[in-house]
């Protein structure tokens, strides 16, 4: 990884950070102020989703890119093999294209939202543009998984050439 | 029903083939959806299952309840609770191994991790365990098997998975684990007793304690104590919502561990990436399991596999045994996890139609999967110790867990015989 995307990831890690220790804190005085002060923080439980909704979505990206979705490892020694490098990068496509499809129906609710002027219970905070940044988030998680794909097959080669010249 | 049944069995395939769950339940829900409805449909149901899950304040459990035990398990908890419970047992025949028990369901509890607790107990309870001559048999099938302890006492992430997908009540399902993690804590003890008897040197006596040198070791667990007592006080109180317990539960564990300088700036900041990474990992793998859940209600998947049900006379708690050992078998080849996300929304309806508590069979099937992070093939806390242990043969760990696996399935038998067990605190669906 160079050093441009390195402080990209940095600077993203650390914003999303800051959002998960607002949330916490959030919460954390929302419940003082209501048990001990009787006095709630109006719309915190707005707030709280919809920094719930900006974390995931910061953060499906880097989980995508780094390959560090959930995942069933019974036949890892079998997929593992060099000859299975193929699944692998057939599977990153896969990922690449559901993401895509994530990306499109979220450009398409957004619109929806704008037409009905959907907003949030307590705060009124509009829809649309939040669904408009989690299919921009997918989009682009959409794309680190096809360049992890074809990264992956890129490096496979350069492999298998230092194996064959050994 | 067929396309449900298709589409299925194409994630489980998909899932051994490690496509990402995530997507490989995606992909086969929006496909199967498609098919039975039709496409336009299938793909509006997509972000508003989606959007509504990101958009839940009851999921916000999830990253809060994660952080507080990141930060916890780093400011030394395991050791101080080894060494306090080893205060207080460690004098008896295989002491040592109870005080590990102890520790591992305390750790396992606020960790929420299975195969952290076994990764961390590893370094902190074998060196001793060696050192006073136990056996590699007991000393890693105590660490392995306690690891799964805490999955029931709460806060426990995999139940607030099981409440989304089942819509229970998640503070109902924290309160339910505790007599039963509780409970699998008592029998492993009994275990451990049992094999120590049997093999008086495998498990030698301790040194004794002095009451001021218990007093202190004791002292050293109150933030343990204080975060347990919070959370279960708060819920059980209804004091606090289980976001609530959450958001306390982490800002407190926050203020815990800089007010005793047991964690620096760098130090949090890489405890709150990882709360990240694994809370996107599960918010993915949820929103797959969302859609699945729709599909197998709309291609009459669920409907029919209750007919079948009903069909072959099966009923009560016969009925739940038939459930359990297949969860039991799944467990053999995959994680609790996912056997959760995949297989809960297929038989929750038929747990219903029979009138059984949606709460009570969450701790159930949560205990079924949990027993198989100990069996083989697969028990992955048996791999996780031999990861951190390569000197011990895997064999050894296995036949060390033999005595706690009897011990899981009286467990398993008793709380499914008597459901007051679960349901006493006064929690039910």
């Amino acid at each position: 990884m160079n050093r441009i995307s390195q402080k990209i990831l940095w600077l993203v890690e650390t914003i999303v950070a800051i959002m998960v220790i607002a949330m916490v804190a959030l919460t954390f005085a929302d419940v003082i102020g209501r048990r001990i002060f009787g006095a709630p923080i109006y719309g915190a439980n707005d707030i709280t989703e919809h920094l719930m909704a900006l974390i995931v979505f910061a953060g499906l990206p880097i989980v995508t890119a780094g390959g560090l979705h959930l995942s069933v490892d019974l036949f890892c020694k079998f997929l593992d093999h060099p000859t299975m490098r193929w699944w692998k990068m057939m599977t990153e496509i896969s990922v690449g294209v559901i993401l895509a499809v994530v990306a499109w129906v979220f450009f398409n609710h957004a619109e929806n939202a704008q037409t009905i002027r959907e907003v949030s219970q307590a705060l009124n905070v509009p829809r649309a543009p939040l669904y408009v940044y989690m299919a921009y988030s997918a989009a682009l998680s959409s794309v680190l998984a096809f360049v992890a794909a074809i990264m992956g097959s890129f490096g496979a080669t350069k492999h298998e050439k230092t194996e064959d010249v050994l | 029903m067929i396309v449900g049944s298709i589409s299925m069995a194409a994630a489980i395939f998909l899932a051994f083939l490690r496509v990402p769950l995530a997507f490989a339940l995606l992909a086969t829900s929006i496909i199967g959806l498609g098919v039975v409805i039709n496409w336009n449909t299938a793909l509006l149901l997509l972000p508003m299952t989606i959007s509504d899950a990101v958009l839940s304040y009851d999921l916000a459990v999830v990253p809060m309840f994660i952080l507080m035990g990141n930060v916890i398990s780093r400011t030394g908890i395991a050791s101080d609770l080894f060494k306090a419970a080893y205060a207080f047992v460690g004098q008896v025949r295989g002491g040592l191994a109870l005080s590990t028990m102890v520790a591992c369901s305390g750790f396992a509890a606020v960790s929420g991790s299975s195969y952290a607790t076994a990764a961390t107990m590893a370094k902190v309870a074998y060196p001793s365990m060696k050192k006073y001559g136990y056996s590699d048999e007991l000393a890693t099938g105590t660490i392995a098997a306690g690891g799964t302890l805490g999955i029931l006492i709460p806060p426990s992430i995999i139940m607030v998975i099981y409440g989304i997908l089942t819509q229970t009540n998640i503070g109902h399902l924290f309160i339910a684990g505790v007599v039963p993690g509780l409970f699998g804590l008592a029998l492993y003890m009994i275990a451990v007793r049992v094999v120590a008897a049997l093999n008086p040197d495998q498990a030698p006596k301790g040194d004794m304690t002095p009451w001021r040198d218990k007093v202190k070791a004791l002292a050293g667990v109150w933030p343990f104590m204080l975060l347990f007592g919070l959370i279960i006080g708060g819920l059980y109180g209804k004091l606090f919502t289980p976001t609530e317990a959450a958001g306390m539960g982490a800002g407190i564990s926050i203020l815990i561990a800089f007010g005793t300088g047991r964690l620096r700036v760098s130090a949090f900041r890489a405890v709150i990436v990882e709360t990240i990474y694994t809370t996107v990992a599960l918010y993915s793998v949820l929103f797959g399991a969302l859609m699945l859940s729709k599909l197998l209600t709309m291609s009459g998947l669920a409907f029919g596999v209750l007919d079948l049900v009903q069909s072959t006379g099966l009923q009560g708690t016969s009925l739940i045994f038939v459930i359990l050992l297949v969860f039991l078998v799944l467990g053999c080849v995959m994680d609790s996890m996912a056997i959760i996300l995949i297989f809960v929304p297929l038989f929750a309806p038929i747990v219903v139609a029979q009138g059984f508590d949606l709460v009570w069979f969450g701790v159930i099937v949560v205990v079924a999967t949990e027993i198989a992070m100990i069996t083989p093939p697969i028990g992955m806390n048996v791999f996780v110790l031999k990861a951190v242990l390569p000197d011990v043969a895997i064999q050894k760990i296995f036949k060390g867990l033999f005595p706690f696996i009897i011990a899981d399935i009286v467990r398993l038998g008793v709380l499914v015989i008597f459901p007051a067990i679960t349901l006493w605190l006064g929690a039910t669906g």
